[in-house]
């Protein structure tokens, strides 16, 4: 693996969708008329050299967040909360995420999130007041 | 491999595998970095096998 822990500030100005990256000062400032961070692949739980401290860099991803005056609406997280589907890993991110000053996280599994009981215990901590949905072609 | 062969699979890289056979007559559990999967051939043949997580 050759990192872990990525962000992105998205901004909607007159109707069009900016990405801009968080260490980015003078987008994060502004929030146009929708903001949103998207973050991914924290693999909490994972420690070895491309990243040995994963908790330090999703808090520090937190920080970022939360610097702006008017902070983003939503957290997007699409995948790899965790790195062994732990009940430890997840805890841990849903903890530190709760320090975000956005009203709502919305999640999409990665592979490392539904490891061994395909996605029981994933539906059961961010599937809540969801339906599924099978598509056909 | 012939019955009563014993392999031993270990996971090398740092993030989780798994060992599936194309046929499924075997499967590890998830393994973590340096985590271990040992084998014995209960019927004989080749086998090829992939990791469910990575496809690979």
């Amino acid at each position: 693996m050759a990192w872990a822990g990525t962000g992105a500030l998205c901004v909607l100005e007159g109707g069009v969708l900016k990405s801009y990256g968080l260490d980015d000062p003078a987008h994060i400032a502004k929030a146009g008329e929708l903001s949103f961070v998207q973050i991914s692949d924290n693999h909490m739980g994972f420690n070895k050299p491309a990243n040995s401290d994963v908790t330090a860099t999703l808090k520090a991803a937190v920080a970022k967040i939360s610097a702006p005056p008017v902070p983003p609406e939503f957290i997007l997280h699409t995948g790899d909360i965790s790195h062994l589907s732990k009940p430890v890993e997840f805890d841990t991110v849903d903890q530190i995420l709760q320090s975000a000053p956005t009203k709502d996280v919305f999640c999409v599994s990665g592979e490392h999130d539904v490891l061994e009981d395909d996605g029981k215990q994933y539906r059961e901590r961010y599937g809540k007041n969801t339906k599924n949905h099978r598509c056909q072609d | 491999m012939k019955v009563g062969t014993q392999i031993t699979w270990t996971n090398a890289d740092d993030i989780p595998h798994t060992v599936v056979s194309n046929d499924l007559s075997f499967k590890s559990k998830v393994l973590d970095t340096d985590e271990k999967f040992p084998l014995t051939a209960s019927k004989p043949g080749t086998f090829p096998y992939f990791c469910s997580i990575t496809q690979g």
